[in-house]
């Protein structure tokens, strides 16, 4: 207890007493109370009371805790007595220090657009990685995932689509670039969005997309600090995935739109007959979940073939719908003066979706120090050394996306895996009538057959040294080296299988080979950066003077060697070749190899002045000039300035009445340029290459070779230039409880590199991209959160809600495109435009039908309908009730409908009936989160989504989720309730039209027009989200601490436990995340590594 | 302290100032795995490697789907031009037509072939280059008539070039022989089935030069006609017209004739067929080959598909041309009489041995076969069901057809000159001798008179053929001669624009029984019954009229109804459902019904590109937008 001098005239004086608390009512010993324009004050006692005699009122104290930002309070002396000060647990958030381009900021004085995540949303997610944990975090950002695997990649967008040549933001992790899939999301600290180009200037060419800057946990001084964290999930799908599994139910269902398509030959796609008693057999084993010995599901015809009569439930089989993940995390940190540390360690391990004894498997470890140590008075030393990996493995081909697709493909519950003896099933009697189709594209064999098994390895290596100089207060010197190297390691090993469809013989799979083959790309990067800084304030102005450069190589290289014949099956190596001979001396081993190799280098120079008055006029302008090896010399720098203003009206004399409610006010403005350097590495040179094969050959035994060049390139290929506008407002209330952050923005992408102009066919090659089209984004967001706290039951309870919302729209403003065709972009394009036709819906009757197709030629996009014949369709040729009606809507003179469907010349001026129906770009992100903590209990709910965003979903090849047996009838799985949705007469509202195979299947002749892009089946994939909902509790510090620990916390977490979207009218199976994932291997089908929900429970512990 | 780390960090800001130029240049990387154009080309593998891709673009699959098919040859996917189909908005740009990588491809490649030191090395490559070039310009002049030749590579902002206009054929047509007898001074005369030599450039000059003659002889007095020849080329005077041509075709033909080291394969027991069903091409007489093989692991799938097309796109060949081939005695098959209604088993009986050699005619096994294959009319027309190509039956999928397909074969040649010769009227018994009665020898077929008289039925098959004088029954005697022997080798469309006798193609123009009726005419058939149609003896094929009546010593597969095969009777041409009568392809179709005289000789120029080069290319006659 130390009690501080005071001299205070006597009047009026009264003494202040009470305790100074945390949220959660712990007392905070220490904490310094002190009166604001005199020397009056106090540091609190092991109870955190406090005590001030002599006091004035009314007064204004300021509490300042380490850990905490300064808290004034204005007391008017009529307080209850002792008065109990709260500490908010959640800093103070408008005097929060931001991380900025090399450097930080105070967030009070901030005039550019950044968006701030606390780490500690990020931390204890049960998620694969950083990526997964960042979706949703602020309004601005865009993340989608490949597809639902762990393995999956994740593409990020910061404000929409920077150019039509792709665009991503720059991540730097601790000023390094990084990979946000392979960080440990509980090593960040915290994670700056830098939106706009007075932000992202200070990083030039790299950074016109936006910058993500994570900033990872250090070492604080004080003592050692030992976390240990472990989590245990359990993974569901998102999606409820319940198909058919009874062989009767599920042939009978495919050969019902079989008969009722208008696909020519055949009545049944799976040949199951009344007449021949199979479906009989198959009714008979209905109600056999199991098998049954007097009715076996494979049985041995006269024929001497197999044939199956089963009810196996595929689905169930392959895929694992409960699958378990843990997670152990580990570090310690702590310090002095001299040495900081922060030491982190995870490992993270998944079992994968595809089941049957042969899972994929991914595991993941990550190491990360940080470092720094004071060297003496002017120099500190630090180095962060991090390393990431992650494994992935799994069976069967070596494409494990298409193994997926591959099971939708010619299976059924009537057939079985394996034959009585043991065997692989293939090529059954039963899809003899399918052109003998092999079951499910032959995936499942080669997955049970156990001789093929993939791996791929990532490593990332980053090692970075850091020395600043600080010669005298507020100039630093600070030079960076950083490496890194980014290893990506694949190896597939492929096996010969075999398969039968008759006891007693059994056929190699053809094709297959014996052979290994490794690939492994490496790339290295040296970055060298300096900067010198000079930061000074006197009599109201603060001045920040930066300068810095930075130079950065980068080396890659792939190398592959793929060898046959392997001799023993299981064995993964080059070693076990065979190197034997074949009779005439020749060897048997082949080998092929590939390699390549590619570098660049940049150079940039860059600047940035701050300048405030009084925190009141905020002044920045940054500058960098870029150069890059991408270009020619000629072309090869571009300079990208930007300039920031803010003013902090909140500060100004006038506006102090309305302090007690608005609290903090400030308007920001930006405006700069950045550079997009998204060309491959020599784009600017045209070179040969030999290394290509013909389908020609000169000597009857090998395909011939032939040298190519590169496409011509314009001379003057430069930079594109992106210019960004901001307004934004920052505005507190009631002593910061509420906030509220809002942008509006434009931002114009100058000089993409596309084709110029039409050059005559007399040219000979690809016209060259030049920097001639533009796209301009506008949008706007904002973010709104409230905290407050109240003490219930004696004790503290705090809440929080926070959300935001942001929307934007990209129009292309300027594209070569004189013919104005649709099947190009074209100025005035709004990006993701869907052109489609209009719909009737379903035909209310055949008479309807009839007069339709009578009326109007649909001929070219429902050649179903007018197939003549109708092949064998039970149902006779042309449409019926139910079918499926485009409408006419112009294509005549003036846009008068003309009675033919068509797309006319699909161009602007001549679209037929096509009409713009919807657009791929989301709209309205969102998200919001509630917090609450009391009695040692935490609780957050965070819910995330998308307003719309349409998708269409593919109507050919892979189609299979969504479209079930409209799109091919030979699928494998089915949902039970599919039926609901279907129109029969008997279910005439339904969604779904006439259950007819191969409608949908825009490749063929029989199709009805339901793939070809209509507003009808156009599907809204917007979604609300329940991204994450935690409830934690942690132990009393004074029980945990009777076992020697600081705090202890268990947890259970949910992540993607519950959705909704309009999409889950139409389709059970398709979460609409995955719906228009990149990462299926046929990309918009929604068939793909099913979207994870996961569960989990667990602990951690501090010592 | 402070002083000291000033005047440091100024003095490294001077350094990074200074050093900036060197930055700049050190900023440059250049490719590592990849060559920098400026030092390709100095080797001879580096231009071989650049040359090869010339054989893949222009040697396309010669045989695939019949699109390249005329009047020889009907199929379920006739050709736009056969059709009536072709746009003027679009298309056409593939390398044989307005496309023309392969021409930057190849003039980037004499642009730099001084990179090359061996001189020996250089010429031969560049007279491969300028090989390619002619075949190129001719293919084009062939399809679109006047074209922009350009003999330097053309760059992206050289609107001059870009925007040139036609060269008269004529001039283009001069071009071709030059780089023709570039590449014949310079190209190996080694003979050698799978790269051009001496033999392979004369070759295509005899027949560039033959196609542009004839043309100005059949085309003098049409829109076609040659307008703007020049008068001087390459500093000389010229004098351009079809004897000009004719007389080039004739002696480079004459050239191969008399040093080549070629001669027509005459071994075996079916010397034609098993030039066309051997695995491997037979070098003594073809030139240039495209070769086919699966046998090693890399040309695993590298194979043609024929005959599988022949089923696919039911390919069947017309009477009109079946009646060109003559009886094995010489005779004249259409001055038979009876020869309109002969049933198919006598028809093909005692013909010029090239018939069943090209078509499924009883006695006809697969290679390597023993038993015998009957012709039962399956996925045809007209029931003239080719076997030019077929091999053995595992060839027979798609795709795995491996039977070489000749590019150039001595046979043209020969044909060539003959027609050259005769279109000049200068042909003699001795021309003959060493030409056309080559190819009849073969076979064993009389020798062919230069006193032989005018067949009128070719007279009206070729109406045309009268514009020249005097000659008229020689030229078609050759042209017969041409159409048996190089059938299905993609020839006879080119010779029908030469020989301007487009309209004679049309399906309603056959009329052979003096009724006007449509349709291309196949095999004659009685009527339904059981017949024997690979001639051992034992009937092996029904027609039925609506069930089959046979037992299982007929299958199914060889059993078909009468009215499916489309029978017109020409008696009764009206009658839909006749009981014999011809069989008929595209009988109700309106399909093959339209050749506009003063249009269809020639391609449009894509309308895009008229309109890319700001009218600087003009539109072919006819083709003109309204």
């Amino acid at each position: 207890m130390l009690a501080l001098a005071f001299l205070l005239p006597a009047s009026a004086q009264r003494t202040l007493t009470g305790t100074i608390t945390d949220a959660s009512g712990e007392p905070l010993p220490g904490a310094a109370i002190k009166v604001v324009g005199s020397q009056a004050g106090f540091i609190t006692d092991v109870n955190g009371r406090y005590e001030i005699q002599g006091v004035k009122f009314p007064v204004k104290v300021v509490i300042s805790y380490i850990g905490y930002a300064d808290t004034e309070l204005d007391l008017t002396g009529n307080e209850p007595t002792p008065y109990q000060i709260i500490l908010d647990n959640s800093k103070n958030l408008l005097d929060e220090v931001v991380v900025v381009g090399f450097g930080t900021q105070k967030k009070s004085t901030l005039s550019g657009s950044v968006g701030v995540v606390d780490g500690s949303t990020l931390n204890q997610r049960p998620v694969v990685s950083a990526a997964n944990a960042l979706q949703g975090a602020d309004p601005s950002v865009y993340i989608t995932t490949s597809n639902g695997g762990p393995n999956s990649s994740a593409s990020i967008n910061i404000r929409g689509s920077l150019s039509l040549n792709g665009g991503s933001p720059l991540v730097l992790i601790d000023g390094v670039e990084g990979d946000l899939a392979m960080l440990n999301p509980n090593d960040i600290e915290s994670v700056s969005i830098l939106k706009d180009a007075s932000t992202c200037a200070i990083y030039g060419a790299k950074a016109s997309a936006g910058v993500v800057l994570v900033t990872t946990k250090q070492g604080s001084t004080g003592k050692a600090q030992i976390t240990y964290g472990f989590r245990q999930g359990w993974i569901q799908p998102t999606t409820d995935m319940d198909m058919i599994s009874t062989g009767y139910d599920h042939i009978s269902l495919i050969n019902y739109f079989q008969q009722h398509s208008f696909h020519s030959s055949r009545l049944n796609e799976y040949d199951y007959t009344v007449a021949n008693g199979e479906l009989l057999k198959l009714f008979e084993r209905r109600n056999d979940v199991t098998e049954n010995p007097d009715r076996p599901w494979v049985e041995v015809g006269d024929d001497g073939y197999y044939h199956y009569y089963g009810n196996f439930d595929w689905f169930n089989y392959f895929y694992n719908m409960n699958r378990p993940t843990a997670e152990h995390n580990f570090s310690v940190s702590g310090g002095n003066d001299g040495v900081r540390y922060y030491v982190g360690g995870r490992y993270y391990d998944e079992t994968g979706l595809l089941d049957a004894g042969l899972s994929d498997h991914f595991k993941s470890y990550s190491f990360r120090s940080r470092i720094t140590a004071k060297v003496n008075r002017y120099i500190r030393y630090s180095n962060n050394i991090s390393y990431a990996k992650k494994n992935y493995a799994w069976q069967g081909n070596s494409n494990m996306e298409a193994t997926l697709e591959n099971l939708w493909r010619y299976g059924s519950p009537a057939f079985s895996p394996y034959n009585p003896d043991g065997t692989l099933v293939n090529y059954p009697i039963e899809l003899s009538n399918a052109a003998k189709t092999n079951v499910m594209g032959n995936y499942a064999n080669q997955a049970l057959s156990g001789t093929n098994h993939n791996s791929r390895d990532v490593g990332n290596l980053t090692i970075t040294n850091k020395l600043e100089i600080t010669p005298f207060r507020g100039f630093t010197i600070v030079g960076q080296y950083d490496f890194r190297r980014i290893d990506n390691y694949y190896a597939y090993r492929t096996g010969k299988y075999y398969w039968s469809n008759q006891p007693g013989v059994v056929h190699e799979m053809s094709g297959t080979t014996d052979s290994y083959k490794e690939d492994r790309n490496w790339r290295q990067v040296h970055l060298g950066t300096v900067t010198a800084q000079y930061e000074n304030n006197w009599g109201g102005h603060y001045m920040k003077v930066l300068a810095g450069a930075q130079y950065e190589t980068s080396h890659s290289t792939n190398l592959n060697v793929k060898g046959v014949p392997v001799l023993i099956d299981g064995y993964d190596t080059f070693a076990l070749i065979d190197q034997s001979s074949n009779e005439d001396g020749s060897p048997k081993a082949s080998y092929v190899v590939g390699n390549s190799t590619s570098e660049y280098a940049t150079l940039g120079f860059f600047g940035r002045l701050n300048y405030d008055w009084k925190g009141r006029y905020i002044f920045e302008a940054s500058a960098r000039y870029d150069g890059t090896s991408r270009f020619g010399e000629a072309h090869r720098w571009g300079f990208f300035p930007s300039l920031s203003l803010a003013w902090k009206f909140s500060e100004e004399p006038f506006f102090k009445p309305l302090q007690s409610v608005i609290s903090d006010g400030k308007l920001r403005f930006s405006a700069g340029s950045l550079g997009n350097q998204q060309v491959s590495n020599y784009y600017y040179i045209e070179t040969i290459s030999i290394d290509n094969t013909q389908d020609y050959t000169f000597d009857a035994s090998t395909k011939s070779r032939y040298a190519s060049i590169s496409s011509p390139v314009s001379g003057s290929l430069t930079w594109e230039t992106v210019n960004t506008y901001d307004a934004g407002l920052d505005l507190s209330f009631f002593n910061k409880k509420l906030n509220f952050v809002g942008d509006i923005y434009i931002r114009d992408t100058k000089d993409m590199l596309t084709a110029s102009v039409a050059l005559p066919e007399v040219f000979g090659a690809t016209e060259p991209k030049e920097n001639c089209a533009d796209l301009r984004t506008r949008g706007w967001e904002f973010s709104l959160s409230w905290r407050d706290g109240f003490l219930l039951g004696g004790k503290r309870f705090n809440y929080s809600i926070s959300g935001f919302l942001g929307d934007r729209t990209t129009v292309i403003t300027k594209y070569y495109n004189p013919t104005g065709t649709l099947s190009s972009h074209y100025a005035g394009k709004e990006l993701g435009t869907i052109w489609g036709f209009r719909s009737g819906g379903l035909f209310a009757s055949d008479e309807e039908a009839a007069q339709y197709t009578f009326d109007i030629n649909s001929r070219q996009f429902q050649p179903g309908y007018y197939y003549p014949g109708g092949g064998v369709c039970v149902d006779g040729p042309g449409a019926k009730a139910g079918d499926f009606k485009l409408l006419d809507i112009g294509g005549g003179e003036n846009g008068e409908p003309d009675r033919i469907i068509s797309k006319g010349k699909n161009t602007l001026e001549d679209h037929g009936d096509l009409d713009i129906i919807g657009t791929t770009q989301p709209h309205f992100n969102y998200s919001f989160r509630l917090d609450f903590d009391w009695n040692g209990f935490d609780f957050s709910a965070f819910f995330q989504g998308i307003g719309h965003k349409d998708w269409f979903p593919l109507g050919a090849y892979g189609g299979y989720a969504f479209w079930g047996p409209y799109s091919s009838t030979s699928i494998t799985f089915i949902h039970k309730r599919f039926m609901e949705n279907v129109w029969t007469p008997e279910n005439p509202g339904a969604y779904f039209p006439r259950p007819r195979g191969y409608s949908a299947y825009t490749s063929n002749d029989y199709y009805t027009g339901l793939g070809v892009t209509n507003d009808y089946f156009l599907q809204n994939i917007g979604y609300l989200r329940l991204k994450n909902l935690t409830l934690g509790y942690t132990l009393p510090a004074r029980l945990s601490e009777k076992i020697s620990i600081n705090k202890l916390r268990f947890f259970v977490s949910g992540e993607n436990l519950w959705y909704y979207s309009p999409l889950k009218k139409h389709t059970r199976l398709i979460d609409p995340e995955l719906a228009s994932a990149s990462g299926t291997s046929t990309s918009n089908t929604g068939v793909g590594y099913l979207y994870p929900r996961t569960i989990s429970v667990g602990a951690t512990v501090t010592f | 302290m402070k002083k000291i780390f000033s005047v440091a960090a100024l003095s490294i800001a001077v350094g990074v100032l200074f050093s900036c130029e060197k930055i700049n240049q050190d900023l440059t990387r250049l490719p590592i795995d990849d060559i920098n154009p400026e030092a390709y080309f100095s080797s001879e593998s580096e231009c071989q490697l650049w040359l090869n891709r010339c054989y893949a673009n222009y040697f396309t699959v010669p045989v695939s789907s019949c699109q390249w098919c005329s009047d020889d040859c009907v199929s379920n996917n006739m050709s736009g031009w056969m059709l009536g189909t072709r746009l003027v908005t679009s298309g056409n740009t593939g390398e044989t037509y307005w496309g023309w990588s392969t021409m930057r491809r190849i003039n980037l490649f004499l642009e730099n072939s001084s990179h090359c030191k061996d001189e020996s090395v250089r010429l031969r490559y560049e007279g491969e280059a300028r090989f390619f070039r002619a075949l190129g310009y001719y293919l084009k002049v062939c399809h679109f008539g006047d074209v922009p030749f350009y003999d330097h590579v053309i760059s992206s902002t050289d609107t001059t070039a870009l925007r040139q206009p036609r060269d008269p054929r004529g001039y283009v047509m001069l071009q071709i022989m030059k780089d023709l007898d570039f590449a014949a001074a310079h190209l190996p005369e080694k003979a050698d089935i799978a790269r051009v030599t001496k033999w392979t450039a004369l070759a295509l000059k005899s027949r560039a030069a033959l196609f542009e003659g004839t043309w100005r002889v059949y085309h003098a007095d049409d829109v076609f006609a040659p307008k703007n020849d020049p008068s001087e080329f390459d500093g000389k005077p010229v004098s351009l017209n079809a004897k000009y041509f004719l007389e080039l075709a004739a002696d480079a033909a004459e050239q191969i004739i008399d040093n080549g080291p070629y001669s027509i394969y005459s071994r075996g027991d079916e010397p034609y067929r098993s030039l066309f069903s051997s695995d491997e091409a037979i070098p003594e007489e073809i030139i240039l080959t495209k070769i086919y093989n699966n046998t090693t692991s890399e040309l695993k799938n590298f194979g043609h598909s024929m005959p599988y097309n022949y089923d696919q796109y039911n390919i069947s060949v017309p009477r009109r041309i079946m009646n060109m081939y003559l009886c094995s005695d010489g005779s004249r098959f259409t001055d038979k009489s009876g020869n309109e209604t002969m049933w198919f088993l006598d028809e093909v009986a005692n013909r010029d041995p090239r018939l069943s050699e090209t078509f499924m005619c009883p006695g006809y096994k697969l290679v390597g076969a023993n038993s015998l294959t009957p012709n039962t009319f399956y996925k045809t027309y007209t029931g003239y069901k080719p076997i030019k190509f077929a091999a053995k039956e595992e060839n027979a999928i798609m795709g795995k057809g491996v039977c070489d397909m000749p590019l150039f074969r001595y046979a043209e040649v020969l044909l060539n000159f003959a027609e050259a010769k005769a279109e000049l009227g200068s042909l003699t018994q001795a021309d003959l001798d060493k030409s056309i009665n080559q190819l009849r020898g073969r076979v064993g077929m009389p020798k062919l008179r230069v006193s032989v008289t005018l067949d009128p039925y070719m007279v009206k098959c070729y109406p045309y053929s009268r514009m020249t004088a005097g000659n008229q029954a020689l030229v078609l005697e050759i042209r017969r001669e041409r159409i048996v022997e190089l059938i299905f080798e993609g020839f006879h469309r080119y010779d029908v624009l030469r020989w301007r006798e487009g309209d004679q193609q049309r399906n309603d123009r056959y009329d052979l029984c003096g009724k006007k009726v449509s349709g291309y005419y196949g095999v004659y058939v009685p009527g339904p019954g059981l017949y024997d149609m690979d001639g051992d003896g034992v009937n092996d094929f029904e027609i039925y009229v609506s069930n089959k009546t046979s037992g299982p010593e007929i299958p199914a597969s060889n059993a078909r109804k009468l009215s499916d095969l489309n029978l017109v009777d020409p008696e009764d041409p009206e009658n839909p459902n006749p009981k014999k009568g011809y069989m008929t392809a595209y009988r109700n179709d309106t399909a093959c019904q339209s050749w506009d005289e003063g249009k269809d000789y020639l391609y449009p120029v894509p309308q895009p590109q008229i309109d890319l080069t700001l009218g600087a290319l003009t539109q072919n006659p006819g083709w003109e937008l309204q």
